[in-house]
């Protein structure tokens, strides 16, 4: 009987770990062999150590003069995974070369951008087969050396298509070859003087997919956004003040959505009071828009949508209820002079925001009850980054609503939302695996069928990761 | 022997405008020879001082501001300023500005200005960076460092500087390494001239694992006449702004640096209180500050020990009363020794501390050059520039230009004498005061 309630757990909760040599440098979760679970397939990169040893004779023993070199390798690996746990591994050696990054179409074949040429591949057996090699459009931009987060490929008319960014804009490749160049405005591009070198930051456009039609670039200049379809018609939309485009409402057009700070804070005991005025003008046809706002109100907390910067600010849009509408997020963060003193000298700091939910509701916004929430996040020297909302939130008990989960060392601590609010009496907390304790990266995947999102924890751990993945329902 | 210094004042130049000069440069413009200077005030003016007719004082050249950095060029009636802009070439006349179409083949770099050098202007491009010379453009592929951030694209591209690299008496092009933390690469470019025709050196090294460059140095300690690289690093963790930094070196190779790390060496200096690195035959030296309430002054040096580098600095400090920390010029050879002296700002006002032979490299005992406190942050920036055609500048003259940026005062060795050049505000005017440093004998 034990065991047969041990079988059932077992059953019932999708989890489980495994070590990978490495540290990734692009992780991502797709069905490639369609059976219903995502996998894991990972961009990896791994030092190897190659010594020359000469030993030799000399004063009545032997001595050895060695030498060694680091290299750094990169692997992609696939892991098929599913309720009984990982399957056996495909990998794909890829040495030294350089590699950007890669992309899974819905076909489940795996494209990856390397020196000049995009592979097409397919896991057989313990390693890959290479379906088809093109050569990448002559760009004038050098070899990228890092991960692209970069969106890249597209569907465009059916097919998969390309995008490389390049100095004025973009090239896209057709699987048929056929190659096109998208201009940019060069006012998008920022360019300072430094000590020793001039800077050119190049915006990429972010990619946004219309119900129906074709994929559209936004560029966003401030002022004005600059929006073009991959056949190259473009249209600028300008306003006289800083404004997001956004289709707030997946009816397909493009809504303008301003937003004014209301920051007159004394001291930190003002920050809940913390406010954002926001209009939010609807389209009524592309690009059409009302004189007066069709919604106009104040919501709490900070709005703000930042560009990439050092310290990028977690972006407000998100859906909390999975109803395609968007909903707002505000923030504000509590900093002490303690706190500012503490991450000068320890290099790291814990800080508090608060987090307020605005749902919108028949082309309004509600703001959650039981708010602000206060989240706690890790800041250190190196990364000046806010959460992403995947970080902190999943729907973790699959009613529909994401909850918030907070790592507080050695545990979670998850609390639902739902249409009443934030649900601090319905809380509970999990215990993180052993090797899981002090994650490096914790945030949410589904990786199976059902509603409930899964929890992926990342530990890295001198050139290994372990990788974990659970079922966090209450 | 104690060498004591006082100031003779030569006739001060003045600007006759009450506002602030923020570049001073030295160069010759019209080659005749004689160095001139030219200077940009905070709201744009461009004033030009030729040594030739050094009665005339400093002359207006052009109301320049919002145009790009350019340089003063002699006309028939006197001085135009002459800059480059996106696509044009812009020339001053007495009423405004004359615009000449650039070729459009250039692709130049949008945003960034040209720079006028003795070998003649270097204009950014896409790609590159063309030298226009002689009614000429030849293009030099300098290729930017390219990083992704999650929405951008990030171009670095170097800025070169134009040096005598290999000694054959042609100017070649330099760029300082560029750092790229990122991906954990210094990156560098040479360029040779052998008589007009271009060979060049590019390439890039490794960090060691687990470190952070924080910034570096050339120079040749091993004594084979290639430059190496001296880097300073942070361990790429979470650490504290009081924890100390190691350096690291890769060794100059004919065709570039090595491409790994050969050693790392621990230093006790702060990531918010370096200093300069000195590099010479058969040593590193770091020079920095420590102490937060207190200045005090340190001065490490690391032996090259044929093959590598003993890990335990020979090492030196005193503390300095109110102290500058960002004053520290270690690259001048004021007493004529031939060797470099040192030169801090404290209390006392600028001091300067001979270089000796023996246990200690600078006597603690010191000399007062001048008794008011220079520099500091108050300060605007003078650069030298160099002329190859000069002889009244020596080689050692082209490397004041890390003065640029970062204080107010410059040091000229100007045939036989130290001069010290200072912006002095007079209320009504701007003096640059031209002091004579002697010796006492």
């Amino acid at each position: 009987m034990l065991n047969l309630v041990f079988l059932f757990c077992m059953l019932g909760s999708f989890d489980g770990e495994l070590a990978l040599d490495g540290i990734p440098i692009q992780l991502e979760f797709h069905d490639l062999n369609q059976d219903g679970s995502q996998d894991i397939i990972g961009l990896m990169l791994r030092n190897k150590t190659i010594g020359d040893i000469d030993a030799y004779y000399e004063e009545g023993g032997i001595r050895a003069a060695y030498s060694e070199t680091t290299l750094r390798e990169k692997y992609l690996v696939w892991i098929p995974l599913s309720p009984t746990g990982a399957g056996a591994r495909s990998v794909l050696e890829l040495g030294t070369r350089v590699v950007n990054g890669f992309q899974v179409d819905p076909n489940g074949l795996i494209h990856l951008w390397t020196e000049g040429e995009i592979w097409t591949l397919k896991p057989k057996g313990d390693s890959f087969v290479q379906e088809q090699t093109r050569a990448l459009p002559e760009t004038a931009l050098p070899a990228i050396t890092s991960a692209v987060t970069f969106p890249w490929q597209v569907q465009f008319q059916g097919q998969t298509t390309w995008l490389f960014p390049d100095f004025q804009g973009l090239h896209t490749l057709t699987p048929a070859g056929q190659q096109h160049f998208l201009p940019f405005p060069r006012h998008i591009r920022k360019t300072s003087n430094r000590d020793q070198y001039f800077e050119m930051t190049i915006p990429l456009p972010q990619i946004y997919q219309p119900a129906s039609g074709s994929p559209l670039l936004l560029l966003n200049g401030g002022k004005d956004w600059f929006v073009s379809d991959l056949n190259g018609e473009s249209h600028l939309v300008e306003r006289d003040e800083d404004f997001v485009l956004r289709d707030m409402n997946s009816d397909g057009l493009l809504d303008v959505l301003i937003v004014h700070e209301v920051d007159d804070i004394d001291g930190p005991s003002d920050l809940p009071k913390v406010k954002s005025e926001v209009q939010l003008y609807t389209a009524r046809a592309p690009y059409q828009y009302e004189a007066q706002p069709d919604y106009s109100g104040s919501l709490g907390g900070f709005i703000i949508q930042g560009m990439d910067e050092e310290m990028s600010p977690i972006s407000p849009f998100f859906d909390l209820n999975h109803d395609g509408l968007t909903d707002i997020g505000g923030f504000a963060f509590k900093l002490s002079v303690f706190q500012m003193v503490k991450a000068v000298s320890l290099g790291r700091i814990t800080i508090t925001f608060l987090m307020h939910f605005h749902i919108q509701e028949n082309g309004k916004f509600r703001t959650l009850a039981g708010g602000p929430f206060e989240v706690r996040w890790k800041f250190n020297f190196r990364k000046m980054k806010m959460p992403e909302f995947a970080q902190i939130t999943a729907d973790l008990d699959g009613d529909g609503w994401v909850d918030i989960f907070v790592d507080k060392g050695g545990k979670l601590e998850i609390t639902p939302l739902d249409n009443q609010g934030i649900r601090n009496d319905k809380s509970w907390s999990y215990k993180l695996p052993k090797t899981f304790r002090e994650s490096d990266e914790i945030f949410s995947v589904n990786l199976d069928s059902d509603p409930a999102d899964e929890l992926i924890f990342l530990k890295f751990d001198q050139g290994t990761t372990h990788l974990g993945w659970a079922e966090v329902s209450r | 022997m104690m060498l004591v210094f006082l100031l003779f004042l030569n006739g001060p130049i003045t600007l006759p405008h009450p506002s602030a000069p923020s570049q001073t440069y030295w160069m010759d413009l019209n080659q005749d020879g004689l160095t001139d200077i030219w200077t940009q005030t905070k709201d744009g003016q461009v004033w030009v001082f030729d040594a030739a007719e050094s009665q005339k004082g400093f002359q207006l050249c052009a109301q320049a501001d919002r145009i790009p950095r350019g340089l003063p060029v002699p006309t028939d009636s006197g001085w135009a300023y002459v800059s480059f802009v996106d696509g044009a070439l812009l020339k001053s006349n007495s009423t405004g500005w004359d615009a000449f179409a650039l070729p459009s083949e250039l692709h130049l770099r949008y945003g960034d200005r040209a720079q006028a050098t003795a070998l003649g202007w270097l204009i950014p491009t896409e790609t590159g960076m063309s030298l226009y010379q002689n009614d000429c453009f030849q293009t030099l592929p300098v290729s930017p460092s390219l990083t992704i951030q999650k929405r951008a694209l990030v171009l670095r591209y170097p800025e070169l500087e134009v040096r005598d690299l290999d000694g054959d008496g042609d100017l070649d092009l330099f760029a300082a390494p560029l750092l790229l933390q990122e991906s954990g690469e210094v990156r560098f470019f040479m360029a040779f001239n052998d008589n007009g025709s271009w060979r060049q050196k590019q390439g890039r090294s490794h960090m060691p694992l687990g470190y952070k460059i924080e910034t570096c140095q050339v120079g040749d300690f091993n004594g084979d006449d290639q430059l190496d690289i001296v880097a300073l690093l942070m361990p790429n963790k979470d650490m504290s702004v009081f924890d100390e930094l190691s350096f690291t070196y890769f060794l100059g190779e004919k065709e570039g640096w090595s491409a790994q790390a050969p050693q790392v060496l621990e230093t006790q200096q702060n990531l918010w209180q370096t200093g300069p690195i000195v590099i010479s035959p058969g040593k590193i030296e770091l020079f920095y500050f420590k102490g937060l309430i207190h200045a005090k002054f340190r001065h490490d040096t690391y032996l090259w020990d044929e093959e590598y580098f003993t890990p335990k600095p020979k090492e030196e400090g005193w503390t300095v009363d109110d102290g500058d920390r960002d004053l520290m010029i270690v690259d001048l050879d004021l007493n004529h020794d031939g060797q470099p002296d040192l030169l801090l700002s404290g209390k006392k006002g600028l001091v300067f501390y001979p270089r000796k032979t023996g246990k200690q490299a600078f006597s603690e005992k010191d000399g007062v050059l001048i008794s008011e406190r220079v520099g500091g942050s108050d300060v605007f920036n003078i650069s030298i520039g160099s002329n190859g055609t000069d002889t009244h500048w020596d080689s050692s003259n082209i490397d004041r230009n890390q003065l640029h940026g970062r204080s107010g005062i410059a040091f000229v060795q100007n045939g036989e004498h130290n001069e010290l050049w200072h912006w002095v505000d007079q209320f009504d005017s701007w003096q640059l005061q031209v002091n004579t440093l002697r010796p006492l004998q």
